[in-house]
């Protein structure tokens, strides 16, 4: 449905993506300077690596290789640019009908409201976008990029103004809206949880690359990176060394915590080398101290923070920083905890790809 | 200028506050009375001038002096030929302030210091530079002049000198309303399947208009005003600046103030059909 490559430097960044998506929904994540508006912009075609690729279904956009590079007025790629920059001298009708082909012509204010009836806004024709809250102006600038009857919906952090439950209701409007009209989207987004909600597939950026792609549930789940576990959620990475193997997975200590973990191939194989392992908070296994449970350690209770079902616990076990989630009745802080990481609770984390080399890629052109 | 439409966008966001806020505003925003003494100088000096000047003229006489200037030719030559030259400076002048304002190409800093040149010379010296090229010996004005074709000393020589002055003046108003612009609604129109020169016409000209508009009475005065270069250009037909000093030479001051009593009174009528042009967009 998508594919994106694209390699470019900026000033000192450099960009050096490339994927591909079969989804409808795509999520661009990762933290802020990751290059996720870059890639963005590299496929609406603001930017123009000097090496890339982006072709959205069947029609090629940009392929330097073979000299292709359509301007971005004639990529229909339905670039919603941060923030949702509204035109402020056109009312909302007008700024819906502004990017409309010419085969509406003569239709364009009835197809206008139609569209504002569709993101929501029956009746909002006339009003001007100083008039309009935050979340219905991202919804106009939504209507307008679909009234272009563009190829996909490029959105770039679309709901970053809005309050959270307007910010929710936006989401599931936007996923309903893509299905009914089976438009490919791509969202960028440092917030997981959002990421969670709109991506089939996430596409995880750090430092201007890749480091993981695929469903949401499985990049939660299993981390590739200690940088990506730490944007997922997953709050615990502990260091250890392999002891041993058993049954084909790696025995690993990790402070007082003997753990068998998976390990992704050609890792884990020699004794003695080291290991970062993403412990999932949900995971870890809590009960009273005292107990006999041959993988338990003890801990210290630090602090407990509720959370909408449960608590977050924090644990100090000898020197182990530890978060635990747990769905019953919390500990007290203070008090000595016996706690266990159960086998499948932990995958070892694969080490940070090195930087790429600057020298690789030339400066781009910015249009 | 920029700032002043963003300060009234402020206000008109911010509604009406009620008396006591405003009395509360107020009463915080006493200035210092040294700075506002310093002020009333320079307004006294400024204003001065005009009340002295304009209360000494006779009814009588300044409506003789008035039907001589029109019978002369002179207020029409002025008002005609300072539109003239507005418009072919914002014709011209509009796009030059986009390229300024948005262009990132080789050698803009000498284009952008282009526009400056005449303000760097005085008028005088710049109605001398034009000669060299536009005079009857100049290379374009040698040329037309061989077809019949006369600039120095017609309409066109106004034209000319009036352009060369006044030009600046607008594409810096409209340079600043441009970059004003937010680059991010281009892009967007872009986006939207709409090409540059569309983009341009749709969105880039139209919210920029409101800054345009705003230079256009200061080029059209600078216009109207021309003396300097007009006179090495073009000395006949009369404009209103060189009748005056022409009139002035010949019978002294008081021939001479009802003329500039005219350019005063058509400086205020351009300034209020500007603001009220302002208002109604």
């Amino acid at each position: 449905m998508l594919t994106v490559a694209a390699a470019c430097r900026l000033g000192d960044f450099t960009l050096d993506v490339s994927f591909r998506s079969m989804h409808r929904r795509t999520v661009l994540f990762g933290p802020s300077g990751a290059g996720k508006t870059m890639t963005l912009q590299c496929m609406a075609g603001f930017l123009v690596p000097p090496r890339g690729y982006v072709a959205i279904g069947e029609t090629v956009l940009l392929d330097t290789e073979r000299g292709i590079n359509v301007p971005p007025w004639s990529r229909r790629a339905g670039a919603v640019l941060q923030g949702d920059a509204l035109f402020p001298h056109l009312d909302a009708a007008a700024n819906v009908a502004y990017g409309m082909r010419r085969v509406w012509r003569g239709r364009e204010p009835t197809r206008a409201l139609a569209l504002l009836a569709a993101v929501g806004l029956p009746g909002y024709g006339e009003r001007r976008p100083a008039d309009l809250s935050a979340g219905e102006r991202q919804r106009v600038a939504l209507a307008r990029a679909l009234a272009s009857d563009p190829r996909a919906l490029l959105l770039d952090e679309p709901f970053s103004a809005v309050d959270a439950p307007v910010r929710e209701q936006l989401r599931r409007d936007l996923i309903a809206l893509v299905e009914a009209r089976d438009l490919p989207v791509v969202v960028v987004t440092h917030d997981f949880d959002e990421a969670h909600v709109l991506g089939e597939m996430i596409v995880v950026l750090v430092g201007g690359r890749v480091v993981q792609s695929g469903a949401p549930a499985d990049v939660a789940a299993r981390p590739r990176t200690a940088t990506v576990a730490r944007l997922v959620g997953a709050a615990n990475v502990l260091s250890g060394r392999v002891v041993g193997r058993e049954d084909g997975v790696a025995v690993v200590r990790a402070g007082l915590f003997l753990l068998r973990v998976a390990t992704p191939a050609g890792r884990g194989e020699r004794p003695v080398e080291s290991v970062q392992v993403c412990v999932r908070p949900e995971g870890l296994r809590l009960g009273p101290a005292g107990s006999h449970d041959p993988q338990a350690v003890e801990a210290r209770v630090l602090q407990v923070l509720p959370r909408r079902v449960g608590a977050t616990v924090l644990l100090a076990a000898n020197g182990t920083r530890l978060e635990a989630w747990v769905a019953g009745r919390p500990p007290a802080p203070g008090t000595m905890v016996e706690v266990a990481i159960p086998d499948g609770a932990s995958h070892a984390l694969e080490p940070e790809a090195p930087r790429p080399a600057a020298a690789a890629v030339i400066s781009s052109q910015v249009r | 200028m920029d700032a002043l439409f963003r300060a009234d966008e402020h206000s008109r966001l911010a509604g009406r506050p009620d008396a006591g806020a405003s009395e509360a505003a107020r009463a915080s925003r006493r200035l210092p009375a040294i700075l506002a003494a310093l002020g009333a100088v320079l307004v006294l000096y400024l204003a001065v001038p005009f009340l002295v000047g304009f209360a000494s003229l006779g009814r009588a006489d300044t409506i003789a002096a008035a039907r001589d200037a029109i019978n002369a030719g002179a207020v029409g030559v002025s008002v005609v030929t300072a539109t003239v030259s507005t418009a072919i400076a914002v014709v011209l002048g509009v796009p030059l302030a986009y390229v300024l304002a948005r262009g990132d190409f080789r050698g803009k800093a000498l284009v952008a210091a282009a526009v400056y040149l005449p303000l760097v010379v005085p008028p005088l010296a710049g109605g001398l530079l034009l000669l060299t090229v536009f005079g009857p010996r100049g290379f374009v004005g040698g040329w037309l002049d061989a077809r019949n074709i006369q600039i120095a000393d017609a309409w066109p020589g106004i034209v000319l000198a009036q352009v060369f002055v006044a030009a600046p003046f607008l594409i810096v108003a409209a340079q600043v309303a441009f970059a004003g612009v937010d680059p991010a609604l281009e892009r967007v129109s872009y986006a939207l399947g709409v090409p540059p020169l569309r983009t341009f016409f749709r969105v880039s000209l139209p919210l920029a208009w409101p800054g345009i508009l705003a230079g256009l009475p200061l080029a059209w005065l600078r216009a109207l005003g021309e003396f300097g270069a007009t006179v090495m250009l073009a000395y006949h037909p009369y404009s209103l600046p060189v009748y005056l000093f022409v009139q002035f030479g010949a019978q002294g001051l008081r021939a001479a103030l009802p003329i500039a009593a005219i350019l005063a009174a058509l400086g205020i009528a351009a300034l209020a059909v500007v603001r009220a042009a302002g208002r109604r967009w």
